[in-house]
């Protein structure tokens, strides 16, 4: 009797970079409940000898750790395994950060509130060759896009800055922004120094104005 | 204590209401709180204090990360709601200061997002003894801001 060779389906390894381990272990949960997909292991940082003996096909990176920059992040990950897929992961719905993760060579952009289902079908199409990146950061960037030109981009403040930023639109001296953010207002005056040169401004009113008409507010 | 029994004040003790944005985490976390003896009575993937305190959960856990600007308010108003229930937040923020105003707001046990699952049912239970907890990885860089 002959048998028929049934041609085997196509499995995409993913590795999950993740600092929060219950956080891991969620996504691989999700993950498996689709049988085209397997995950491979996951670790909290880029170690290029594991992922390479890995050889996961995708690399699903979540960028919100707070002590981890992303650009790096994703740099270290495309140094390390250039053919590889690469998938931010980040709890932010801002343009900025998915612009810096895209600048830094992500091919995906998700946003940590999907539901399992798209975030399985996010995860397929950027696997097959696709780009993806949560429509509503998308949509945000195009509205942001269209209204300016001549001001600062805000893709090069870090969250943090965009937090503080906002705070001086809202008329707040450092000692208040330092009282909301719970941090010292030595971190705040640093913070605000290196807005100023990233607007290429000097006050406080200037860097504001830059803000709202940036779209920032 | 946390664990079921045919006496409803004690399935009353074991219910636990999740407020959690990151959806993708919510299927975990009521499988886990739900192996672990707990009754998820909700979860939610946002921030709706009120929706929560309907379902009079004696234990909340949420993701305090997702509180606004004026984040400690919002826990402030879940514990007047909740005046009895032992409220559990869960952070990536490592700030020692930022700990200690969730549990000035009325946050009974603080952790941190680096915890494993079982860490994180240990600490909910410890909190359910009447302790107030904030996880050594938060506590022990108290003057570290970020």
């Amino acid at each position: 009797m002959q048998t028929l060779a049934v041609p085997a389906l196509a499995v995409t390894r993913i590795f999950i970079i993740e600092t929060q381990v219950l956080f891991a272990k969620a996504l691989a949960q999700v993950l498996s409940i689709d049988s085209s997909i397997q995950v491979i292991g996951d670790a909290s940082s880029i170690n290029e000898a594991v992922l390479k003996r890995a050889h996961p096909d995708l690399l699903l990176i979540d960028i919100d750790g707070k002590d981890i920059d992303l650009i790096e992040l994703i740099h270290d990950a495309r140094r390390s395994l250039p053919d590889v897929r690469t998938c931010a992961l980040s709890m932010h719905v801002a343009p900025e950060v998915m612009q810096r993760a895209l600048t830094a060579g992500a091919d995906g952009f998700l946003v940590k509130d999907l539901t399992p289902n798209e975030f399985l079908r996010a995860i397929k199409s950027v696997a097959s060759g696709e780009t993806y990146v949560d429509p509503r950061v998308a949509g945000k960037l195009l509205r942001r896009r269209t209204s300016t030109n001549s001001y600062p981009d805000l893709c090069d403040l870090s969250t943090r800055e965009m937090e503080v930023v906002r705070l001086i639109v809202g008329g707040l001296s450092n000692k208040e922004i330092s009282t909301k953010l719970l941090l010292s207002e030595k971190t705040i005056k640093n913070h605000v120094s290196r807005i100023f040169t990233k607007f290429n401004c000097t006050a406080r009113t200037q860097a504001a104005v830059m803000a709202i008409r940036s779209g920032l507010v | 204590m946390t664990r079921l029994s045919g006496n409803r004040g004690s399935a009353r003790a074991a219910s636990i209401g999740i407020i959690e944005p990151e959806r993708l985490l919510i299927p975990f976390l009521s499988q886990l709180f739900s192996e672990a003896g707990f009754i998820v009575v909700t979860s939610l993937n946002a921030i709706k204090i009120d929706e929560l305190a309907r379902t009079e959960p004696a234990n909340v856990f949420i993701d305090v990360d997702y509180l606004n600007i004026d984040r400690s308010d919002e826990m402030t108003r879940l514990r007047a709601l909740l005046p009895d229930a032992v409220i559990c937040g869960y952070t990536s923020n490592t700030s020692g200061s930022w700990a200690r105003a969730c549990v000035r707001a009325g946050i009974n046990c603080v952790i941190a997002k680096a915890a494993a699952p079982a860490e994180i049912i240990d600490a909910v239970k410890h909190a359910t003894r009447g302790s107030t907890l904030i996880d050594p990885r938060i506590s022990s860089d108290p003057d570290v801001p970020e």
